[in-house]
């Protein structure tokens, strides 16, 4: 049975930097273990002479970036996708808290 | 569209009706996580509450070129995490055939509003089954093409390895029509392969059918078990050679996706950071990394769920023992479809463990959730083409799904096999009783 105690599951939330309630962090405690557990019915699987494999799906060749030919001007874009625009920029909260300021 | 088995999202949508083309008067419906252009675009999140896109994906816009009308977008479970729409945050789909009972996921809504006779075709997107679970427990057709047949472009990134859009319809020459339409190479996403659709026919006399005696002999309700060895008896008698065949590795295919896809899906949900896709946020002084956790908080559980186990897999000292063994344990089913599609053509068995199961069920058992996809994962790591068609009923009146699987590229073929059974049999004209309109 895997084990997960409370400070691996905040290590755990901090780094996907997800807040848990109390009650997210009960169940999930008891949860991700159970997952956990079915997941690892993989080491029982025999594994051929052709692993390990480290990509399954070809990736074609990149094409040189280009803008997407939406026909929508930054102002469409901002009223329908919604964020924060002035004077045609992103308006985004402060990257660095007060104690860094 | 409004109805009363809560399959539409944006009840209040206005249909498109497009051009002539070769599928003028189609009446189709969208999965809420495909772009469709000045409509809203949800994922069944609340995250997502309030965003209207901006473009058409790929796929819509070859559906507009040939004539189609859009008219209405479909519940599913949030970012198509789920096999049952319970996760979806705009609430569950209701079977049509058994109001009590869930629709499946993550296409719940698509494959409900076709078994409840609301549009004549449906699109989904199908990562793990989310086309083909719901598709058999609502009794109708659903298609998973080959991954990269179908371009990803503007449809939400799940796990970008095996999402794949398709069709569900009330018939498989249905599905075709639509899935000739959406085929073939974008240049707007990478992983699209070189591909025209071309229909077939099937040679019965030379046709070779593989049972999967991994997967047949797993923990598969009775009256499934029967219905689909009818299937099976059904083929024998039409002159195939029916033989059985090994996927040694297939039943543990479920395992090895219960870590990629939240690896990869850790990694896309990132993305939403309370800035590009939301509306104006609090008015309280926030730093970045505050308005980043404040907007996450408002995923669904099973999202946290995954995202977590993603992040516990690829996180330092566990990407070895998790993330690599399950992308190599994908390379192995993958050699193992194709040294089985070496002797035989196509590939039988049930579509899922099970008919569909009540709401609440299984809802609080993450484990038994995702075992609803042990049947239908192995096509997806495979990346080879699979279709759920009806092929009968359990004594209670609910549908029974089977599944067709061949390599990859032979999307004609599994097609082909579903029309000329269709052809003759009644199991997909069944419709449920009672009017859904809202």
């Amino acid at each position: 049975m895997t084990q997960l105690t409370p400070a691996e599951l905040d290590h755990l939330s901090n780094l996907a930097r997800l807040d848990l309630s109390a009650e997210e962090k009960s169940r999930l405690g008891q949860q991700l273990p159970e997952i956990l557990d079915f997941v690892d019915q993989l080491q029982r699987v025999k594994l051929d002479s052709q692993s390990p494999t480290k990509r399954v799906v070809e990736l074609n060749d990149l094409r040189a970036d280009e803008p997407a030919q939406t026909g929508l001007t930054i102002e469409q874009i901002a009223a329908l996708a919604r964020p924060d625009f002035h004077d045609g920029q992103v308006v985004v909260p402060a990257v660095f808290g007060e104690e860094n300021a | 569209m409004r109805d009363t088995l809560n399959a539409f999202l944006h009840p209040d949508l206005e249909p498109i009706v497009s051009g002539n083309g070769p599928l003028s008067g189609l009446n189709l419906v969208v999965k809420d996580n495909i772009a469709v252009q000045d409509w809203p675009l949800s994922a069944a999140s609340k995250i997502l509450d309030g965003y209207i896109s901006p473009y058409d994906a790929t796929v819509i816009k070859k559906l507009r070129a040939a004539g189609v009308t859009l008219s209405g977008k479909t519940n599913l479970d949030e970012f198509a995490m789920g096999s049952s729409t319970e996760n979806s945050a705009y609430g569950v789909t209701k079977n049509p055939w058994n109001t009590e009972l869930v629709a499946g996921g993550s296409s719940g809504g698509s494959a409900a509003a076709v078994a409840a006779g609301l549009c004549d075709v449906a699109l989904g997107s199908d990562t793990g089954g989310s086309i083909r679970q719901p598709a058999a427990f609502c009794g109708v057709t659903g298609f998973k093409p080959t991954y990269g047949s179908v371009s990803r472009y503007g449809l939400i990134a799940l796990a970008p390895s095996y999402d794949v859009i398709g069709p569900i319809a009330r018939t498989a020459a249905e599905v075709e029509k639509v899935f000739a339409v959406i085929a073939g190479q974008d240049p707007l996403d990478q992983t699209t392969i070189d591909y025209t659709y071309e229909p077939t026919a099937v040679d019965f006399a030379k046709l070779r059918v593989g049972l999967p005696t991994d997967l047949w002999r797993l923990d598969i309700d009775p009256e499934v078990k029967e219905a689909n060895q009818r299937f099976v008896d059904w083929l024998k008698a039409k002159g195939a050679t029916v033989v059985d065949v090994t996927l040694p590795t297939a039943p543990q295919a479920l395992n090895a996706y219960c870590i990629i896809l939240p690896a990869e899906t850790s990694a896309n949900l990132a993305r939403f950071d309370g800035i590009r896709f939301q509306k104006k946020a609090v008015t309280e002084p926030e730093t970045l990394l505050d308005r980043y956790r404040r907007t996450k908080a408002l995923f669904g559980a099973e999202v946290k769920r995954r995202i977590l186990i993603g992040t516990y897999a690829l996180s330092v000292g566990h990407y070895d023992a998790y993330y690599q063994l399950a992308v190599t344990i994908q390379g192995q089913v993958i050699r193992e479809f194709e040294d089985a599609f070496q002797s035989v053509d196509v590939i039988i068995n049930p579509t899922t463990p099970t008919p569909a199961f009540k709401i609440g069920e299984k809802a609080n058992d993450p484990v038994a959730m995702y075992q609803c996809d042990l049947l239908t994962v192995p096509a997806d790591l495979g990346l080879v083409p699979a279709i759920s068609l009806p092929v009968g009923f359990t004594k209670s009146g609910l549908p029974i799904g089977g599944q067709i699987t061949a390599a990859q590229t032979k999307d004609n073929l599994v097609l082909a096999l579903a029309k000329a059974f269709q052809a003759e049999t009644d199991f997909h004209t069944k419709k449920p009783s009672g009017d859904f309109h809202g």
